[in-house]
């Protein structure tokens, strides 16, 4: 097992009276590139300060590299940030900048030059050493930013947002070059984004955060393909939450009936999925089975969740809208109704009308399809595709192992 | 009136050519107001004083020669000491004054603006007698330190030179604390954050960070007391009791009791001269272009 060198334990912090950071607890390997997604005011900012030394917790304890570092000033940390707005100094130029951590901690002036001379030559920004950051474009400062930051060679870099003023092209560029950085120098990097494209690109784990608790932690794959939450499913790319009873669970798949998804009078389509939901209870007796209306649709069951699912529990399925299999034909799944298309970002998006699960979203690859706005659809999707969420364990809380994700965190006693 | 002029200039900036009518005000406002009286005052320093009064157009360097004397050079020497103080003083006192006003939440910030501003409500003379009241012998100041056991006797402040440099802090102290504040205000603190997270204590990213971001705002405020600092004669009058001796005293002594006008004149031009140069020497060595809303 490789070395923790970031331990956050059971962090909590208000501001005043709102509650920003509800206790967590998290370790960060040597190396890793880590990102915490979330919307702006989910609690991930406050985090990376609180690494930083820039903000205390109320409670919990900081350990950096195996030392308590609460109580240390910013200063006193082998831990540097890249600002949200760079905050580079404007009376200095570039040199300046970048050497004034260097200058603090008196290096030898030759070494000084040699160092911020390499830093430069690897953010490509060689020759601009005279330059005053007024001077300079968004990416330039940006670059700065990042050399001012690692040139003092900190065992963990803080990332607040750094792509967060840059136009999408440059922002790419960045992304690719920023995970260059990160794996050549093998420092670790802590990245706060809103991007969940940008965290799902970079990361060797993502952290998902919302309301000052983490909703998911795990690597790219696991959050993308597994999320664990109706908000991680919908945070990080666009999902679907279907909510329904659960009919039976067997063998890794999840049989769930939708209650109420059905819209519009057709009868066929009424019939077809009230005889589906028949048909299924006659071969299971043991499902214990609600009363057969709506629709029918499945999901996976992973190991962990297998031992919280009781048939008859109310349960949440998330499907990827690119996932979602649209039909003419009548036959098990949910009967929807289109509301409009609309084609942007390669993609077209076609609205469905989910009665009480709201709005509905299924995406498909071209400019347009045969369905029409008020056509009358079938919905479904292959068991694979389908994920449950939110599983609480009942009124005991979401149960810990489900929480802890791949094991690398630790659970607040 | 001059506000009222500047809109007036922009209201009417049109394109049909006749846009000069409407900066016509401002500029004749400066040429009869300002330069027309300097140009007159610059005439007056090289004519020659009349037996009884007024003066006889006779050009004459004999004005500008007596300031050499050795009693008027020291009249501009103190005077240059106690504008010194009295500008490091109010810089001591206005820039943590300046600094923490900034760090306050609005509400507070309008509060001490006010407080900073309430003294300009009454006449500065008015005030400048308040301090008599707290200085005189069995004053104010005595009565409390006597209570307190610190002194036993009156330390007879009035008419001292401590007093006219308390005077000057007190009146132009507002002056660099506004100063101060313009600029501290501004500040972005998360400059200071990235000091702090570079390696820097409280102590040098506040030097190397705080101060020098805040430098325009000090400068301004610092040529603000520095330059009414020489030439205010009223505090060195009613607090010094003519003790103190300043080239404001000076030349307001020539002008009235003296009756000296071309003396009085050249006085003035040196002082405006001798303020000019500081100034120009000062933003030599600081090496700032900028001053927060000045020159």
């Amino acid at each position: 097992m490789s070395e923790i060198i970031l331990d956050l334990k059971n962090i909590e912090k208000s501001f005043e009276d709102t509650k920003v950071l509800r206790g967590i607890s998290l370790s960060i390997e040597r190396g890793e590139f880590i990102t915490f997604l979330g919307a702006s005011g989910c609690g991930k900012t406050t985090t990376l300060r609180i690494i930083a030394g820039l903000e205390s917790p109320d409670e919990g304890r900081v350990c950096l590299n195996g030392q308590d570092v609460t109580d240390l000033e910013p200063n006193k940390r082998n831990v540097n940030t890249v600002f949200q707005n760079y905050a580079l100094f404007p009376h200095m130029d570039v040199f300046s900048n970048v050497a004034y951590g260097l200058r603090l901690r008196k290096v030898p002036k030759k070494e000084i030059a040699e160092r911020v001379k390499e830093m430069l030559e690897m953010v490509q920004l060689s020759g601009y050493e005279k330059r005053m950051p007024s001077e300079l474009s968004g990416g330039q400062r940006q670059r700065v930013a990042i050399a001012r930051a690692v040139v003092n060679d900190p065992q963990v870099l803080l990332l607040d947002e750094p792509l967060g003023a840059l136009d999408l092209q440059l922002r790419r560029q960045m992304q690719v070059e920023l995970k260059r950085i990160q794996k050549r120098l093998g420092i670790t990097f802590i990245y706060i984004t809103h991007d969940q494209e940008e965290a799902l690109n970079m990361s060797d784990r993502i952290v998902v955060m919302q309301d000052g608790r983490f909703e998911q932690i795990g690597t790219p794959d696991q959050v993308y393909y597994h999320p664990r939450t109706s908000y991680v499913a919908r945070f990080v790319g666009t999902a679907n939450i279907i909510t329904g009873k659960l009919i039976q669970a067997e063998n890794g798949v999840a049989q769930i009936l939708v209650e109420d998804a059905a819209v519009g009078e057709d009868p066929v389509g009424d019939a077809a999925a009230r005889k589906a939901a028949q048909a299924l209870t006659a071969q299971v007796p043991t499902a214990q089975a609600p009363a057969a209306k709506g629709g029918k649709v499945s999901a996976t069951v992973t190991r962990e969740q297998a031992p919280y699912l009781r048939p008859g529990q109310p349960v949440k399925v998330a499907v990827r809208s690119e996932n979602m299999l649209l039909g003419r034909d009548p036959g098990e799944g949910l009967r929807l109704s289109v509301i409009e298309k609309n084609f942007a970002g390669g993609m077209l998006r076609i609205s469905l009308d989910g009665g009480s699960l709201g709005e509905l979203t299924a995406s498909r690859q071209g400019i347009d399809s045969s369905f029409q706005p008020g056509d009358v659809v079938f919905v479904s999707w292959e068991a694979e595709h389908g994920v449950i969420v939110d599983l609480d364990g009942g009124e005991a809380g979401p149960p810990a192992a489900l929480q802890a994700g791949d094991g690398k965190s630790s659970i607040p006693a | 009136m001059g506000k009222s002029m500047k809109k007036d200039k922009r209201k009417g900036a049109g394109k049909d050519g006749r846009w000069w009518m409407t900066v016509a005000p401002l500029y004749l406002f400066t040429i009869f107001f300002v330069a027309l009286p300097l140009l007159y005052l610059f005439v007056l320093s090289f004519l020659t004083r009349a037996q009884t009064w007024g003066v006889v157009n006779e050009f004459t360097l004999e004005n500008y020669l007596k300031i050499g004397k050795p009693v008027y050079l020291n009249t501009f020497k103190e005077s240059f000491q106690l504008a010194v103080l009295t500008t490091v003083s109010t810089l001591a006192i206005g820039y943590p004054f300046g600094y923490f006003m900034a760090r306050l939440s609005r509400r507070a910030k309008s509060l001490m603006m006010l407080l900073v501003v309430i003294p300009f409500w009454t006449s500065a003379l008015m005030r400048m007698y308040g301090w008599i009241i707290i200085f005189r012998s069995n004053g104010i100041l005595d009565k409390v330190l006597m209570a307190l056991g610190l002194i036993h006797s009156p330390l007879k402040l009035l008419y001292s030179y401590p007093a006219v440099l308390v005077g000057m802090v007190y009146s132009l102290l507002p002056f660099m604390i506004l100063s101060v504040y313009s600029s501290t205000d501004k500040m972005d603190w998360s400059l200071v954050e990235a000091a702090r997270d570079l390696g820097a204590s409280r102590w040098t990213a506040f030097w190397t960070i705080t101060v020098k971001m805040t430098l325009p705002g000090i400068m301004s405020g610092i040529v603000l007391v520095f330059i009414p600092s020489m030439g205010l004669f009223f505090i060195a009058d009613i607090l010094g009791g003519g003790k103190v001796m300043l080239v404001g005293n000076l030349i307001q002594a020539q002008l009235q009791s003296g009756r000296d006008w071309p003396f009085a004149a050249a006085l003035s031009v040196m002082l405006m001269l001798f303020t000019s140069v500081m100034i120009w020497i000062y933003r030599k060595v600081a090496g700032v272009r900028e001053l927060e809303g000045l020159l």
